[in-house]
Parts: C-alpha cells; sequence; structure tokens
C-alpha cells in the first residue's frame, strides 16, 4: 500500500488501486460516481444518478456465485440498514459479465431483501465497471484455481452522486452507517482524531452514537476548579476555628 | 504604627520597588521586540525575537500580577492579616523564578512563548538546548509554589474574619447585609480562588509534560490546549480583577462617596466566579476538535462576563464620580482611566470572542491589541495609581501639578498610540508572534515603525513617573 | 464590507461612545452633585436590561455563523494538509508519512477549480501549527488550527482565481514567521 500512495504523490493521481488490498476511503472522498446505465433485476433499465437523486445511496459491489464475502456483506448491510434512520436507497452492483437479472434476484431472495422497499441490484457494464472501479478504488481478479473472483468487500455513502464515506471490509456496522447518514443531512464531525493511544483525551468520539463523549483528559479539566473549591473551603473552615483577631481600622486612610 | 503594620508595609515597597524596576526591563523587552517587526528585511535573529517574546509576556505578566496580589494585600490589612512573611517568601521565590527564567530565555534562547503550548517545547528544532526547557519548567514550577502558598494565605487571612459564604457576599443575595463585607475582600477572595484553580491547572500541565518527556505517557494535545488556556487565561484575568479590587478600595477615598458591596454588586461577582471558568474556551474557537457545544459555552460566557463588569464595575466607577467633589491627583485619574482601558480592551475582547469573528481574528495582532489595552492602559494604570497613592501616603511632598499632568498625559497617549496600531494590524489580518513579516502582509512592519514612536513616549511618561512616585517609595522603604 | 472592517468599525464606535461617557462623568466632578441612589439604580436597572438585550441579540445573530463544516453539502475536493516545522504539505491524496510530506512540501503548489467546495483536513506531524488561508493580497479568509493527532475539516469555497498563500498562525518554534505553504485556484 505504502509504494502506492507513493506512486500516486509522484504524480498519478487514481491510478488504478493495487489488487490485493482494500481501497483506503481517505484516497476516494467526494470523487464524483460516473452516471452509468444500469440494467436492474426487474429487467428495467436505469442510469446511476436516478438512483442517487434526492437520497443518500448505499453501493456495494457482488458478483453472485460468489463463495465468499458477498452474502454475508449484504446481511450486514441488511441488518445494518434496519438499524439505521431515515431515507435512503441501496445498490447491489454485479461486476460479473455473466451474471443475468435472474441471478440477481435470485441473491436478492437468497439475502432477504427480495421484497424489502429501497434495495436494488444490478448489473454493470464491464466498461462502465472499471470506470466506477477508477474512483472507488474497488478491483476485482479471476482466479482460476479456485474460479472465483477475488475482491474486496466494500460499501459507498454516496450523497448528491459523490463519495461521502466508504467502508472496506466485510461488515457494516450500524454505527457506521448512522454516522454517514447523519452526515448526509449536514451533522458532521467538524474534527476526527488520529489513530493512535493517547493518553487522557478530552472527548472520545463514539461512533455509536456519533457523539463526543467525556473521557478522562475531561476530569483532568474538572480537577483544578475542584481543587481550587476544594482548598477554598478546607481553608476557610480551619479560619474559622481559629480565635478572631482585633482589627485597627482606618490604619492607612487619607 | 505597630510592628507587623510596619512589616505589611515594608514588604509591599518592596514589592512595588520591584514592579517598578521589572516594569521598565519590560517594555524596553517590549520595544526590542516591535523593533524586530518594524525591520522590512528578513529577521537575522529570529531566536531573539522568540526568546525576548516569551521573556516580555512572561515578566510582564508576572509583574502586574504580583505587584497587584500585593496591593490587594495591603490594602486588605485594614480588615484582616496577611503574613508578612509569605508575602516574603513569595517575594524570594518570584526572584529566584525570575531570574531562571531569564538565564533559561536570553541565555539558552528558550521561545516557545510564554505559556508553551504543548508540545513545542519539546521540539526546539535545534533552537534551544533541553537544559532551557528544564529551567524553564523549574522556573514555572518556583513561581506557581510561590503564588499558590501566597494566595492561600491571603484566603486564610481573610478566613480568620469571615466565613467563606460571608467572604464571597452570598447572604447579600437574600435580603441580609449583615456582616458588612468590603467589596475588595469580595472580589480577592473570588480571584485568588479562580487564581488557585488556574494554578492548579498549571502544574497538572507541568506534570504531563514531564511525564511526556519521559516517555511514560502520549499526552493529548487538546487536553493540554485546554489546561493550558484554563491556567493563561485565568491567571491574566483575576490580575485585572486584583487590579479593580484596589479600585473598588481606593478610589472611593477620593471621590468623597463610599462605595459599598450591596446585592448587585454580590450577584455580579458571583456570577464572575462561576463564569470565568468557561470563558477561556475562547482559545480553542479554532480547534475544531473541541467539540461544538463547547464553543457556543464559550462564547456565552465570554458575553456574559461582560454584563457584571459593566452594570456593576464600570457604572459603579461612573457613578461614583459622578458629580462628586473629586480630588483629582495622578492615582484618582490612573484609576478612573484604567477602568476606561479595561473597558475598552474588553469590548475588544467580546468582539474576539464570537466564533465568526475569530474566523479571521484568531492569532492576528489583534489578540495582542485587545490583552495590551486592557493590561497596559487598565491594570497597569490601577497598579501605577495604587503606587502613586501609596507613595504620597507613606512619604509626602508635592510634584508641580503640571509635571504629574503631564506624566498621565503621556502615559496614555503612548499607550494608546502603540495599542492602536495593533488593532490596525490585526484588522488587516497580521499574523501575531511574527519575528518579520512576509510580504503579503508587510503592512505590519509599517504598523510597528508607527507605533515605535508612540513607545518612546510611552518611555518619557514612565521615566518622569519613576522619577515622581519611585523616588517616594524608595525614600518611604528607608526612612 | 469585510468581516474585519465590520469589527474594527463596531469597535470603535463602542470605545468612542465609551470615551465620551467617561469624559462627561469626569467633567461632572466639578460641580458637585449630590449623589442620588434610587435614580443610580433605576438607571443601572435599564442599562443591564438592555445590555443583556443587546447580548443575546447578538449571541442570536451570529452563533449559527460559525466556520465549522455544517451545510449538506458535498465538497467537490478534498485536500489534505500536513503541517510540520516548518512547512505545509497539502496534497490530494493522504499524507501518512515524512517522505511524502517532503515530497508534496517542496513541490509545485496544489490546484483546485474557481468555485468548488473544498474540504481541507488539516493535520499536523510535531507541534501545533495554524493552517492561515490568505488572499494574495494579505487578507486572512479563514483558518483552522493543525493539531496532532487530530484532524480538522476546514471547508471553503473560492471563486476568484489565483495563488492564495497559506501563513502559519501557531507559534511553532523560530521559524515560525517563515512557515508557508500555497495553492492555485483555476
Ligand atoms: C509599552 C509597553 C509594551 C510594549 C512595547 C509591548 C510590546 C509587545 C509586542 C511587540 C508583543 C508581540 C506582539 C506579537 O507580535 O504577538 C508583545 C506581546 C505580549 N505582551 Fe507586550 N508590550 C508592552 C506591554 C505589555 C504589558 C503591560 C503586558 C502585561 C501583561 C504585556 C504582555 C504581553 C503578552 C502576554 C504578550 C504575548 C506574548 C505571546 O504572544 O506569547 N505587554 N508585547
Ligand atoms: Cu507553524
Amino acid at each position: 500500500m505504502r509504494t502506492c500512495v507513493v506512486l500516486l504523490i509522484l504524480g498519478l493521481p487514481m491510478a488504478l488501486p493495487a489488487p490485493d488490498s482494500p481501497p483506503i476511503e481517505d484516497q476516494y472522498l467526494y470523487q464524483a460516481l460516473p452516471d452509468v446505465p444500469l440494467k436492474l433485476s426487474d429487467g428495467s433499465e436505469a442510469r446511476l444518478s436516478q438512483l442517487s437523486s434526492g437520497k443518500p445511496l448505499l453501493v456495494t459491489f457482488v458478483f453472485t456465485r460468489c463463495a465468499g464475502i458477498c452474502s454475508p456483506l449484504l446481511r450486514s448491510l441488511k441488518g445494518a440498514a434496519a438499524k439505521a434512520e431515515g431515507g435512503f436507497r441501496i445498490l447491489a452492483i454485479s461486476f460479473d459479465p455473466r451474471d443475468t437479472p435472474a441471478d440477481l434476484s435470485a441473491l436478492a431472495a437468497h439475502v432477504g431483501v427480495a421484497q424489502k422497499q429501497g434495495w436494488n441490484f444490478a448489473i454493470a457494464a464491464p466498461a462502465d465497471m472499471q470506470r466506477i472501479a477508477k474512483v472507488t478504488g474497488f478491483w476485482f481478479q479471476w482466479d482460476s484455481t479456485s474460479r472465483q473472483y477475488d475482491h474486496p468487500g466494500l460499501v459507498l455513502v454516496v450523497d448528491r452522486g459523490r463519495i461521502l464515506r466508504m467502508r472496506a471490509g466485510g461488515t457494516v456496522p450500524a454505527a457506521f452507517l448512522q454516522e454517514a447518514l447523519e452526515e448526509t443531512r449536514g451533522k458532521l464531525a467538524k474534527s476526527y482524531p488520529l489513530p493512535g493511544k493517547v493518553a487522557f483525551r478530552c472527548f472520545q468520539y463514539d461512533p455509536a452514537t456519533g457523539e463526543l463523549a467525556f473521557d478522562w483528559g475531561a476530569v483532568l479539566m474538572l480537577l483544578p476548579g475542584g481543587v481550587a473549591i476544594v482548598l477554598a473551603v478546607v481553608v476557610f473552615r480551619r479560619g474559622r476555628t481559629r480565635v478572631r483577631i482585633s482589627m485597627k481600622n482606618s490604619l492607612m486612610w487619607p | 504604627m505597630d510592628a507587623a503594620m510596619d512589616r505589611i508595609r515594608r514588604v509591599t515597597l518592596v514589592w512595588m520597588i520591584t514592579a517598578l524596576v521589572l516594569f521598565p526591563a519590560m517594555t524596553l523587552l517590549g520595544y526590542l521586540i516591535r523593533r524586530f517587526q518594524a525591520s522590512p528585511t528578513p529577521a537575522a535573529h529570529p531566536e531573539w525575537f522568540y526568546s525576548l517574546l516569551t521573556l516580555h509576556a512572561l515578566g510582564m505578566v508576572g509583574t502586574w500580577f504580583v505587584s497587584s496580589m500585593a496591593g490587594v494585600s495591603y490594602l486588605l490589612s485594614r480588615y484582616v492579616r496577611p503574613s508578612p512573611a509569605v508575602s516574603l517568601g513569595a517575594f524570594f521565590g518570584t526572584l529566584a523564578g525570575v531570574v531562571l527564567v531569564c538565564l533559561a530565555t536570553v541565555g539558552g534562547f528558550f521561545g516557545a512563548g510564554w505559556y508553551f503550548l504543548f508540545p513545542l517545547p519539546l521540539y526546539p528544532n535545534g533552537a534551544w538546548p533541553a537544559w532551557a526547557t528544564a529551567l524553564f519548567f523549574g522556573a514555572l514550577a518556583l513561581l506557581g509554589t510561590s503564588w499558590l502558598v501566597w494566595a492561600l494565605d491571603v484566603l486564610r487571612a481573610i478566613s480568620q474574619r469571615y466565613s467563606l459564604s460571608a467572604a464571597l457576599c452570598l447572604h447579600y443575595l437574600g435580603a441580609s447585609t449583615e456582616p458588612e463585607v468590603p467589596p475588595i475582600v469580595l472580589i480577592t477572595t473570588v480571584s485568588l480562588i479562580v487564581c488557585i484553580s488556574g494554578l492548579v491547572s498549571a502544574v497538572i500541565v507541568l506534570v504531563l509534560f514531564a511525564a511526556h518527556w519521559a516517555g511514560w505517557l502520549n499526552v493529548d494535545a487538546l487536553l493540554m490546549k485546554n489546561l493550558t488556556f484554563l491556567f493563561g487565561h485565568t491567571l491574566v484575568n483575576i490580575s485585572l480583577y486584583l487590579g479593580l479590587g484596589i479600585v473598588y478600595e481606593v478610589l472611593p477615598g477620593y471621590a468623597g462617596r463610599p462605595w459599598k458591596t450591596n446585592r448587585i454588586v454580590a450577584m455580579a461577582w458571583s456570577s464572575i466566579l462561576f463564569l470565568v471558568l468557561f470563558a477561556y474556551f475562547h482559545h480553542l474557537y479554532m480547534d475544531f476538535a473541541q467539540p461544538g457545544w463547547v464553543q457556543t459555552l464559550g462564547q456565552i460566557a465570554s458575553y456574559f462576563l461582560s454584563l457584571p463588569a459593566a452594570a456593576v464595575t464600570i457604572f459603579g466607577v461612573l457613578n461614583l464620580i459622578y458629580g462628586a467633589s473629586m480630588r483629582w491627583t495622578p492615582a484618582s485619574t490612573l484609576f478612573v482611566l484604567g477602568v476606561l482601558g479595561w473597558a475598552i480592551g474588553g469590548v475588544a475582547a467580546v468582539i474576539d470572542a464570537t466564533v465568526a469573528v475569530n474566523f479571521v481574528f484568531h492569532n492576528t495582532l489583534w489578540v495582542p491589541a485587545h490583552f495590551h489595552t486592557y493590561f497596559l492602559a487598565g491594570l497597569v494604570f490601577f497598579v501605577l495609581g495604587f503606587i502613586d497613592h501609596l507613595g504620597r501616603e507613606l512619604s509626602p511632598g508635592e510634584e508641580p501639578k503640571g509635571l504629574s499632568k503631564f506624566t498621565v498625559a503621556l502615559l496614555v497617549v503612548g499607550a494608546y498610540g502603540f495599542v492602536a496600531t495593533f488593532y490596525w494590524s490585526g484588522a488587516s489580518s497580521v499574523p501575531r508572534r511574527f519575528a518579520a513579516y512576509p510580504d503579503e502582509v508587510m503592512r505590519g512592519a509599517a504598523h510597528a515603525r508607527t507605533s515605535l514612536v508612540f513607545i518612546h513616549v510611552f518611555l518619557l511618561g514612565m521615566i518622569l513617573y519613576l522619577w515622581m512616585a519611585g523616588r517616594r517609595c524608595v525614600r518611604a522603604l528607608f526612612s | 464590507m469585510t468581516v474585519q472592517l465590520k469589527a474594527l468599525y463596531l469597535f470603535l464606535a463602542i470605545a468612542a461612545l465609551l470615551i465620551l461617557v467617561f469624559a462627561l462623568a469626569a467633567l461632572s466632578t466639578t460641580s458637585s452633585i449630590p449623589a442620588n441612589a434610587s435614580a443610580a439604580s433605576r438607571l443601572r436597572k435599564s442599562f443591564a436590561i438592555l445590555l443583556g438585550l443587546v447580548l443575546l441579540a447578538a449571541l442570536g445573530l451570529t452563533l449559527p455563523n460559525t466556520p465549522y463544516p455544517r451545510q449538506a453539502d458535498v465538497p467537490e475536493k478534498v485536500v489534505f494538509v500536513v503541517a510540520k516545522q516548518f512547512a505545509f504539505g497539502l496534497s490530494e491524496t493522504p499524507i501518512t508519512t515524512e517522505e511524502q510530506w517532503e515530497a508534496v512540501s517542496s513541490s509545485a503548489p496544489l490546484e483546485i477549480p474557481a468555485g468548488a467546495l473544498v474540504e481541507f483536513r488539516v493535520t499536523s506531524f510535531d507541534v501545533n501549527h495554524g493552517f492561515g488561508v490568505y488572499t494574495a493580497g494579505g487578507r486572512l479568509l479563514a483558518q483552522t488550527q493543525a493539531m496532532p493527532g487530530y484532524v480538522n475539516r476546514l471547508r471553503l469555497r473560492l471563486d476568484r482565481p489565483g495563488k492564495y498563500p497559506v501563513l502559519c498562525l501557531e507559534l511553532c518554534g523560530m521559524q515560525h514567521h517563515e512557515m508557508r505553504g500555497a495553492f492555485v485556484v483555476r
């Protein structure tokens, strides 16, 4: 991956992604998805822009003969989508030229989303798939020994035709989806911490709720005020128990 | 006069004479760093600029903190007995701290700024050696401990006569005015509690720094920044509050009218105790990592801190002098002018405490503009007024009236002219803390050249002042 | 009118008002007017209420106007910014290593399209820096802190083509005043 990034820096932006490793989100943020024509599982045709207009669109890539992560990923997406609030559509695009609309319907039924509102299964032409791959970092490779495509699991959150968030891997945590959907509504984190072990953060970003929660650092921040109050109380307690001194007033009044 | 009072008087004079020595020295440093900025050519020795900037700022903040502390302690001794021994101990601690800070900055070129934002002191990039950092931290620890003990002793003194709730004037919030508590007691109590929280925060910062330096922890930069500003902001604020305590106590004598605690004064200062701890968030508006509600809270607290200031202190001063048969001496003149400067600097601060404005003002020269206004034309005037007041009380004798008026006029013209160039630069996007300006903001150098004229005027006023008030203090000390 | 000028004029107006009021109060000390406590307390009350209302109104007007990204727009471009003593590296692709930073901080200024909403993702590899976007004429347009361990998102739409210098707005060491970066709007 590192060599890949260096190559990109050296003047090959948007080079084709390196096989073997899942794409990293940062590299493809805000890329516009090409408006490719799609053939849907009910046999009708649609353009990608039609599916992504008006509502956020979750995009994932599958092939129906997949013996690996495709079905589990779709199920995970189904689970996360069930928990998420707000309107959005889901689109699973097949990159396998052998897939037919009927194959896709079967896959939808297999995953249990055939009747679900908002779910779309579609086939993209190989040339269009290349265009999509270029801006998303998605890749697939035929492996003749296993007779399967090698490919990463990938879910895109597309808003207004652009990639807002991306997640690589075999599962989609509900929190990720919720956070991304919040972002489509304009509620976004102004900042995020980089990974790394740091002692006493003030606020810990909680992806489950999308909120910043207090961490031990916040306790350290409250400590000065607390210590000051306690010290003041202690000092005054002791003072009250002592003999009152008699004061001479008007020592230096003009 | 009894012996204890005599000791208090002497230690106060020692503090004031120290302030009168440090003040010109630190002002000269200010002049030197402004000279750097006035030059149109790239800085040949930026290490001098940054280390002198660090020394100037810490020196000034320290000078005015200790002198307002000393002034307040002296005035408080009408009612309670702060220990002159603790004050003297704090004096020696401060002196040692100042020597160490000088060594670290002028000797070691430590230049991470007076509030040494984490983790810059540990990343000198070859500009200063590790011992300079260690020395600077040592100096801060020494200063912090001396001042903490001093603050606790003044609170202890107050506690011998007043309960905590009485000292905070909580009974005034109900209908009761018994026991009667002078405003200076209330203000000092509030300020010192806030001061302690600031100093504790500094201690935590130093400990975390040490732990990070030793490699035990990887400390969070955002936490450090919060703690740093909790310390920096409160220390600066309470110095001003202590200065106001002096004004509340002394100015009525010149106006021939009382200025007493009442319900509204009590309300004002207890709200300050609460709000001031949240106002420092306005230093972190440009840290997007800080949660949004904290930023909002920061702006609300900063805005509403101006309400007690305006409706109680500023209104109170105006009400005190309105139509009074004022005795206008340098002291009373400087007090009233100081409240004006504090108010003007406060307005500039509130404007900058607006998130939307801070977006283009943060870390421009607008920031030094506003705090130099309420320091130089505010707190400095309070303390100079107090020194004049004290000097005349302890060592009578008059200067020609025209001369003292001329002196005050020079100070005022010098101070406002000087800060005006900062405002001008700030509003035209010139960044703060630049040893030399890049082409895009080269106008900053022209503004700096203008300011040099006013610094000279200020220095002239200061020399005259030193000649008048300084001599008196020295005479009083050795009488 | 720029925000800076508005703030300056507002400040000058209030400062002038304060000076006027103080001058009037000081002048009144030549004619001794007896103190009128009840009139003063009534006046104080109205003043406090008025000021409170002004402050509330100002809060209401300015708080929704924060520079933090919040609009539901999707930026057209992301620019990764890494500050490090003493330069800014700007790149279209993530900067995760020192070598990458070396390469981008010394290469030709990045280009961004005019009129496009751009998101700067700003962080630091060492100390705190300030990412301050200036016009070629030296007006500060926007800023965010570059803090180690955090990535701050600053969104900006620049219509006017030209070179935009970036100056460092947080004391970061001996070459703080020389620390810079730039990008070009085309
Ligand atoms: C005529 C007297 C003074 C002069 C000529 C002067 C000059 C300066 C200058 C040129 C700067 C650097 C501005 C920048 O580019 O950021 C500065 C910063 C500063 N000054 Fe002064 N100053 C004076 C009085 C004071 C006073 C009375 C205080 C009281 C506490 C003070 C405290 C500071 C502080 C805290 C800083 C900020 C340092 C930093 O940014 O880290 N100055 N002063
Ligand atoms: Cu920098």
